[in-house]
């Protein structure tokens, strides 16, 4: 005749199947801290699941035992605590998840920039940058600053024009005031953004020499 | 902009107790003095009755805010300092709008004139383009814009620690000396037409930048620049072109209005823009 488990036996394993669900909680809020890539939001996906279902199985362990566990009356209560617990940190997670989808990402670091020195009006800069994420947009806001600082004169005189190129296609270019955000669509399922910058000095000064720098870059899916 | 400078001061009063704000003393109540050139041809040359461009800048602005001018000879390099020891008041002389000047503390209206750089050369000279340049002399003035402007091949300044003046590039090139003076061309308009059939100007615009010739004024009197703004606006619409025919022949007529020069007011002339852009900065 087999022994039957005792009530400590049963709570023993109602606490490990607890203690394992609470652990991948804390797994996957880990996941969510750093769900940036596509493995780790598969990683998330799978923990999530696993999250919820521990505790569910622990439920249905109990019920299949079919005996009184160490007390009845706070099994469902430490169970809904466990899976509430679950419950908020998958919609913390696919809120996260949702967010990192279409917040906007910084590409400042990224951008190489060459030709923008002593930029003489017609003359062009090109701006290259890999992306990181995939958004709609990247919006850019470039500096415009005299190449002879002590005259002086040119920046302000200048009007950017700016030319995006995929895969060796050009789109619209963009007219714009430095200091002044530029945004160019980014086609869908783009690796790289590649912009030419054209100076131009509405003074018609063919000497004035100015330096370009680029303050900020985004990539973002507003507007 | 100005607005906020005012709350800005307006807060700085508060927090130094003051019990109001003083209103900025104008310098343009009384005569005024202004330093202009005495050697430059076209702008401002003679000692007792000088004639040219800058001069007539000069009875303008006084002629339109009603108050008498003196002028003061001074040279380019006396320019800053006659302003901050205020033994002038305003610097009519060339003088052009920089930000290294505006960081000297000297605040500019204007500009009343555009000017591209360029060379002074013999009549006789066979240099006429850039390569011509290579292994030349060329005279350069310390303290104005085209000290700093590179002609590449040509050996600029001049050696030794002594710097030339305008004059003494203008003798230079004309004995033979040097092989071209480099300053903003029409100086050199003046000049050419000064000593006639002596000079040629050539390639204008090629190197160094646009000049932007300003009235030049101590930093601190924000409202007195705003009214020589607008006292130069008129004149601009009024009176800028019979000047500037009157005093610069020689780049009315190296600018007649045909397509490949365009007109000399297309070239010279600033725009409505340039004053927005450039002057009251301080």
């Amino acid at each position: 005749m087999a022994a039957s488990p005792t009530p400590a036996s049963e709570s023993g394993k109602l606490f490990v199947g607890g203690t394992i669900a609470v652990i991948w909680t804390a797994g996957l809020l880990v996941a969510v801290a750093i769900n940036v890539a596509v493995v780790s939001t598969a990683l998330s996906v799978v923990l999530s699941i696993v999250s919820i279902a521990i505790p569910v199985l622990t439920i249905l362990g109990v019920k299949v035992l079919k005996r009184p566990v160490i007390d009845p009356n706070a099994v469902p209560a430490l169970i809904r605590v466990v899976i509430a617990t679950d419950l908020a940190v998958t919609m913390i997670w696919a809120g996260w998840a949702v967010h990192q989808a279409s917040r906007d990402v910084d590409i400042l670091s990224r951008i190489n920039l060459t030709g923008q020195t002593n930029v003489l009006p017609g003359g062009t800069a090109a701006l290259d940058v890999p992306l990181p994420a995939e958004r709609d947009n990247a919006v850019l806001v470039f500096r415009v600053s005299d190449h002879f600082p002590d005259i002086g004169t040119c920046a302000s005189f200048v009007v950017l024009t700016v030319t995006p190129r995929a895969g060796g296609n050009a789109a619209p270019p963009v007219t714009q005031a430095p200091g002044q955000p530029v945004r160019v669509a980014v086609p869908p399922g783009s690796t790289r953004l590649h912009l030419d910058i054209t100076l131009e000095n509405h003074r018609d000064d063919p000497n004035c020499g100015v330096d370009l720098a680029v303050d900020s870059a985004v990539l973002t899916n507003s507007g | 902009m100005h607005s906020a400078r005012a709350v800005v001061a307006c807060g700085l009063a508060l927090l130094t107790g003051c019990s109001g704000s003083t209103p900025e003393p104008s310098i343009l109540d009384e005569t005024i003095v202004v330093g202009v050139a005495n050697d430059a041809p076209g702008f401002a040359l003679g000692d007792l009755n000088p004639s040219g461009f800058d001069i007539d800048v000069m009875n303008a602005i006084g002629a339109k805010l009603g108050r008498p001018v003196v002028q003061t000879p001074i040279s380019s390099a006396a320019r800053a300092p006659m302003l901050k020891s205020r033994k002038a008041t305003l610097v009519i002389h060339t003088y052009s709008i920089t930000k290294g000047r505006n960081a000297d503390g000297i605040d500019f209206a204007g500009p009343y004139m555009v000017s591209s750089q360029a060379l002074l050369v013999r009549a006789d000279s066979d240099l006429s383009a850039k390569d011509d340049l290579n292994g030349k002399d060329v005279c350069t003035v310390a303290t104005t814009t085209g000290e700093g402007v590179v002609v590449p091949g040509a050996i600029m300044g001049t050696t030794g620690t002594v710097k030339p003046t305008t004059r003494e590039c203008v003798n230079a090139v004309l004995d033979g000396n040097i092989s071209a003076f480099f300053t903003d061309t029409l100086l050199l308009y003046g000049y050419a037409a000064a000593y006639k059939g002596k000079f040629r100007v050539i390639l204008p615009g090629v190197f160094g930048q646009n000049q932007y010739y300003g009235v030049g004024l101590l930093q601190g009197h924000h409202a007195d620049c705003l009214k020589i703004n607008e006292v130069l606006k008129e004149y601009l619409r009024e009176q800028w072109r019979q000047d500037f025919r009157d005093t610069l022949p020689a780049a009315v007529a190296a600018y007649p209005g045909n397509q490949s020069t365009g007109d000399f007011e297309g070239v010279f002339k600033p725009r409505d823009t340039d004053m927005d852009t450039l002057s009251c900065t301080l």
